[in-house]
């Protein structure tokens, strides 16, 4: 791989919302990943609903922010296998799972180094 | 069943590291969990059956698991959604809030997405290879594309 020119600055992080509007509970996602994992790249959808009507989440108040995609670069996975990576993850929006109705989240989690190959 | 599992429970040497210590679960469900989870070289917790799943990941995860070749003689799964216990249980235990859950030989292997990507890269078969998960190569011809569980009603 070539190392001639930076591809892009350090500080800048991509952070990409699943509209232009997000939910509050997306924006508390992305605040806390941001935060902790401090991501080069940051992309989240909300794939609600399409679930609105299945059998795990019948009954469920909260119908339009339970299922999230996220895609996250972050040398904080550094050293980490999926597990451990999704994990991660997981602790960090515990308080979205467990109380806020957060039902389904896809996720990606990957190096900067690994998405160079 | 999975209540079937609660039988003979005296086993409190085997901490796992996977268990979270502040939370709370009971010995009985850890030690049911245990057993399911040992029921099996491969252990799948998902939503619905594996003819009927009712939930796309879990859906997903078992479509995968039968397109691996994972032998249905060395394979159970749990229907989380018949018991609230096991559904609330198995995330304590495996410190995982989401279902499905895979389990090989004993030892989590993760949720939809790490089944899907350690598929792509080959990871799985070599994994389920590993732990002689697979139906035997006699011809060609994958002989089904179903698994089903051992019958444990």
């Amino acid at each position: 791989m070539s190392t001639a020119a930076p591809t892009s600055s350090s500080s800048a992080a991509t952070i990409i919302n699943s509209s232009d509007t997000p939910g509050p509970i997306e924006e508390t996602i992305v605040e806390k990943l941001v935060q902790n994992l401090k991501p080069s790249y940051l992309k989240i959808a909300n794939d609600s609903q399409k679930h609105a009507h299945h059998a795990g989440i019948r009954g469920a108040t909260n119908v339009t922010e339970s299922h999230f995609r996220i895609e996250v670069v972050s040398n904080a996975f550094e050293g980490k296998n999926m597990p451990t990576r999704h994990r991660l993850i997981y602790g960090l929006l515990d308080d979205e799972l467990k109380n806020k109705g957060v039902h389904a989240l896809q996720m990606k989690t990957k190096t900067e180094s690994e998405i160079k190959k | 069943m999975f209540r079937r599992a609660l039988v003979n429970s005296s086993r409190f040497q085997t901490v796992s590291t996977r268990i979270a210590p502040a939370r709370f679960i009971s010995t009985e469900i850890k030690d049911a969990l245990d057993k399911a989870v040992a029921s099996s070289p491969v252990v799948l917790f998902m939503k619905g059956t594996p003819e009927f799943p009712q939930c796309g990941f879990s859906r997903a995860t078992i479509q995968m698991l039968g397109q691996q070749g994972v032998d249905p003689d060395k394979f159970s799964a749990y229907n989380v959604l018949e018991d609230p216990e096991l559904r609330e249980g198995i995330k304590e235990y495996s410190s995982w809030p989401t279902i499905p859950q895979l389990y090989v030989n004993k030892e989590f292997v993760g949720g939809c997405d790490i089944v899907m990507s350690m598929a792509k890269t080959g990871e799985l078969a070599e994994l389920l290879e590993a732990n002689d998960a697979l139906i035997p190569e006699e011809d060609e011809e994958p002989q089904s594309a179903n698994i089903k569980p051992s019958d444990r009603s």
